[in-house]
């Protein structure tokens, strides 16, 4: 399965607000704010900005003996 | 005064509300009248299911795999989603753990491996599933104004298959895991409806796998529940569904609606009405709602045409068919945990 993830490692190098910013132009560049005139790729960036941003934004700690427990959900496990 | 209008569709929201108090079904349902927030929690559920549907779609017609489908139903997600405002504060069903709520349910029912998968029909796979049937049998009234029958709809998230057996899948977001979440499925009436609907179609189904989304501000948990209704149930659910729809008749006839004055006021933060109820004269209170008629077959309320002073609905059809759109034994089989954090 593609690793989405390996394809935006570039993300994780990026403060929030330049993730943010990235996230602005991405959906900057829909015709008419339309997400359904994105392209595949643009789409999968957007979904992986969602995750980087949540695992940045989080100070919750895990519960570590919760069963099935994740952070936060990773297509690496889908 | 908005126009009473009583609706030849019915389904078990609709029901169910005429059974917990007719008075509320009058407001809601005759009236139109609805309070000026549209609900998060109905808006989050019905984003939640359009954003699987394209994602299954997405899967099983276009075969895609799991990253570019999800891409396809974040698309979806941020089209349904729209410029809606979460007016209470706090509250946990933000579009940021709406998203990481499909997420998770993908990772944990991942569709390929996923015990349910869709049924197959001569139309393909099947994903939701809408159903409109007359009911046209001894001992149900008809409208009283139309003289046609009532029409029973009803729309589920997925028809599927489970050990070769057709079931019906429904999910159910919730900001907490009640203790008797399982239990709670046990004389559904909206899951008895499904059945006896699909039953009614030719398809023998009486198993029902509901999945719970628990949606909280630090954490996203997945709770499967399968309810077997035995046949006895269904049938009941059919008996009760004719002696309702006959009360509910004769209150349109006699203009009278009975009020529960109980416990459905006090329920879920209160009854929207309780102005209403408590007033001399509730016309004055009209004014402060708004006029959206609940359309049962798209399951959203809809804003009256402001020439017909008529809600704008689409109509079934065909009826007697269920159709896909493009768009009891209790086991918790499932319950997993994904920890969800917005910095709080």
């Amino acid at each position: 399965m593609t690793n989405v993830m390996d394809a935006y490692t570039y993300l994780d190098g990026m403060t929030e607000a330049q993730i943010l910013q990235r996230r602005s132009a991405i959906i900057g560049s829909a015709p008419n704010g339309d997400y359904k005139q994105l392209s595949d790729e643009d789409l999968q960036e957007l979904v992986a900005i969602h995750r980087v941003l949540r695992r940045k934004t989080s100070t919750s700690v895990p519960r570590a003996s919760r069963k099935g427990a994740d952070m936060v959900p990773s297509l690496d496990n889908i | 005064m908005p126009a009473a209008i009583l609706s030849p569709y019915t389904d078990s929201t609709m029901l169910n509300s005429f059974r917990s108090c007719p008075q509320k079904f009058y407001n809601e349902y005759v009236l139109g009248l609805r309070p000026g927030d549209i609900s998060i929690d109905l808006h989050a559920g019905a984003v939640f299911s359009a954003t699987l549907e394209r994602f299954y779609q997405e899967v099983f017609r276009n075969g895609l795999d799991t990253p570019a489908a999800l891409a396809r139903a974040f698309a979806t997600f941020q089209t349904e989603w729209g410029d809606f405002v979460i007016r209470k504060e706090g509250h946990p069903k933000t579009p940021e753990n709406m998203w990481s709520a499909v997420e998770d349910y993908i990772r944990v029912y991942p569709p390929r491996a996923d015990q349910v998968q869709p049924y197959h029909t001569g139309a393909g796979a099947t994903f939701e599933y809408s159903f409109s049937i007359p009911l046209d049998f001894p001992g149900f009234p008809r409208h009283p104004d139309t003289g046609d029958p009532f029409v029973y709809v009803g729309r589920f998230d997925l028809l599927g298959k489970r050990d070769n057996r057709p079931v019906i899948r429904d999910e159910k977001t919730a900001q907490r895991l009640e203790a008797n979440w399982s239990e709670k499925w046990d004389l559904r009436s909206q899951f008895l409806g499904y059945c006896w609907a699909l039953q009614t179609m030719g398809i023998p189904c009486n198993t029902v796998v509901v999945r719970g989304v628990i949606i909280t501000k630090t954490m996203i948990r997945q709770v499967e529940a399968i309810k077997i209704y035995p046949q006895h149930l269904i049938d009941r659910w059919f008996e009760q569904t004719k002696r309702d729809l006959n009360r509910l008749v004769s209150c349109y006839k006699e203009g009278y609606w009975d009020y529960n004055l109980g416990d459905t006021c006090t329920m879920y933060s209160h009854c929207p009405f309780i102005p209403l109820c408590s007033s001399n004269q509730p016309e004055n209170w009209y004014s402060s709602y708004e006029e959206r008629r609940w359309d049962p077959l798209s399951r959203i309320h809809t804003v009256p045409d402001a020439n017909s002073g008529i809600g704008t609905v689409s109509h079934p059809s065909p009826l007697w068919q269920g159709a896909t759109t493009p768009t009891g034994t209790a086991s918790k089989t499932v319950d997993s945990a994904a920890i969800i954090s917005n910095g709080e």
